[in-house]
């Protein structure tokens, strides 16, 4: 590693004694290659802060973008300007909670009817709202909900083909392979908005990943379940408050 | 703060995961960029802006609200909504302003010179004059191709997490490894930017 770089890197971090700040200064006045590359350390930490707020910025308008206002949506007048799909995602959260409460008085037995009841109260059908941006979105929310699960499993894997940024026809095509009881796809997908997605941190992957292997109920699966829950407890991830109650029943 | 009358719950929710780290922040500032999304139509309507500079001058600001906020500089005397559209009504007026030029310069860090604050005014002289003639450019370009990890842990950094910190949000054993691998990071960001 390179020394200088380490040197300068304790300077700027603070962990240098009053002495040793005032040699660094005098090292910057007497030194032009010393000074250079306390420059380009500065310059390569504030490049690194326009870079990070340019990623934040693309990730507000993809925000933006999937919740229907941006100028695509122009013609959809009657929506609340408001109506965000974060903001669904909240409510939808708040449902998770209260569905959450309840199972603490049910306090099912096996893994496998924890998944499977939350399957049955939360993906039995999906919300029109949810990330229902462009109508080709709304068409297949529609088919899932009116029973046509694998018509909408064609058409969200079809949006994906064309929009791979898109989380939530990704999202959906894990929940229809899950109805459909494929759970080989269905941890596909998860696990695909796992990896390729980690700068949404309002993301369910690792909790539907972690039902969808307690509803297989493999050999081995319970138990990596179980360090997926754990790993929404600790990273307080979407599904936390299912994870704390549920992993008492493993 | 719980029970200001100047600070609305949903703000304290925002407020609290801005302060931490990870996760919890990012939640916090998708939680304030969704709030408020609606500024962007009132842009557009009362300074006739096109969405799109509309959004530009919305995301700056929440961007700008954001620094304040994790730097501990916010100080609750007004709502956030109302913290957040003065910023947002100047980066309209930045923008009806500056409209001939590069609309990406209506946001700009300050780190900088809150990093030249520890040199004493004689080296910082120096140290501004170099730091000017750096290609920014180049620099976020190599930085860019530098691959994922590399970037992931400048970008850590950056955002003002300490290694400590880092090791919470990534796989990294300690800060002692995060230190390392970022100042290999660093290295391979200058060899890649003096040689290209």
């Amino acid at each position: 590693m390179d020394e200088t770089l380490e040197y300068i890197d304790d300077y700027f971090k603070g962990e240098f004694s009053p002495t040793q700040a005032v040699q660094f200064e005098r090292r910057i006045l007497e030194d032009p290659a010393f000074a250079g590359e306390v420059a380009f350390y500065l310059s390569a930490a504030e490049a690194a802060r326009d870079q990070l707020s340019e990623d934040k910025k693309t990730r507000f308008r993809e925000i933006y973008r999937l919740s229907g206002q941006g100028p695509a949506r122009q013609a959809d007048r009657r929506m609340p300007p408001v109506r965000k799909l974060w903001a669904a995602l909240s409510v939808a959260a708040v449902i998770l909670a209260i569905v959450a409460g309840w199972w603490l008085f049910l306090k099912p037995a096996t893994p496998q009817q924890l998944a499977d009841r939350f399957a049955r109260e939360n993906w039995k059908s999906l919300d029109l709202t949810m990330g229902a941006t462009v109508d080709s979105m709304q068409a297949a929310l529609r088919l899932y909900n009116d029973g046509q699960v694998r018509e909408a499993g064609i058409a969200f894997e079809k949006m994906v083909g064309s929009d791979s940024s898109n989380i939530f026809a990704k999202t959906y095509a894990g929940i229809v392979s899950f109805r459909l009881k494929d759970y080989d796809k269905a941890l596909f997908w998860f696990g695909l908005l796992e990896k390729k997605h980690k700068e949404y941190y309002v993301n369910p992957a690792k909790f539907y990943q972690a039902i969808t292997l307690m509803e297989r109920d493999h050999p081995g699966d319970k138990e990596q379940a179980r360090l997926l829950l754990q790993q929404v407890i600790e990273k307080d991830l979407d599904g936390k408050e299912f994870a704390q109650k549920w992993i008492k029943d493993f | 703060m719980k029970g200001s009358k100047l600070v609305p719950d949903a703000d304290l929710t925002i407020l609290a995961n801005l302060r931490q780290a990870g996760p919890a922040r990012r939640r916090g500032e998708e939680q304030l960029f969704t709030s408020y999304t609606y500024f962007i139509k009132k842009g557009m309507q009362k300074y006739s802006l096109p969405e799109e500079e509309a959004f530009d001058a919305y995301a700056d600001a929440v961007l700008s609200a954001i620094e304040t906020i994790t730097r501990g500089s916010f100080e609750g005397l007004s709502t956030l909504k109302t913290y957040l559209f003065g910023i947002f009504r100047n980066k309209c007026v930045d923008l009806l302003r500056k409209k001939a030029t590069n609309k990406s310069s209506v946001h700009r860090t300050i780190s900088i010179t809150d990093m030249l604050f520890f040199i004493s005014d004689s080296g910082k002289t120096v140290i501004q004059r170099l730091v000017e003639q750096a290609d920014r450019d180049t620099l976020k370009k190599r930085l860019n191709e530098l691959g994922g990890a590399c970037r992931q842990l400048l970008l850590l950094s950056a955002e003002g997490n300490t290694d400590k910190q880092i090791v919470e949000l990534t796989e990294y054993k300690t800060a002692a490894v995060v230190k390392t691998s970022r100042l290999r990071c660093l290295e391979k960001l200058r060899h890649l930017y003096k040689t290209i």
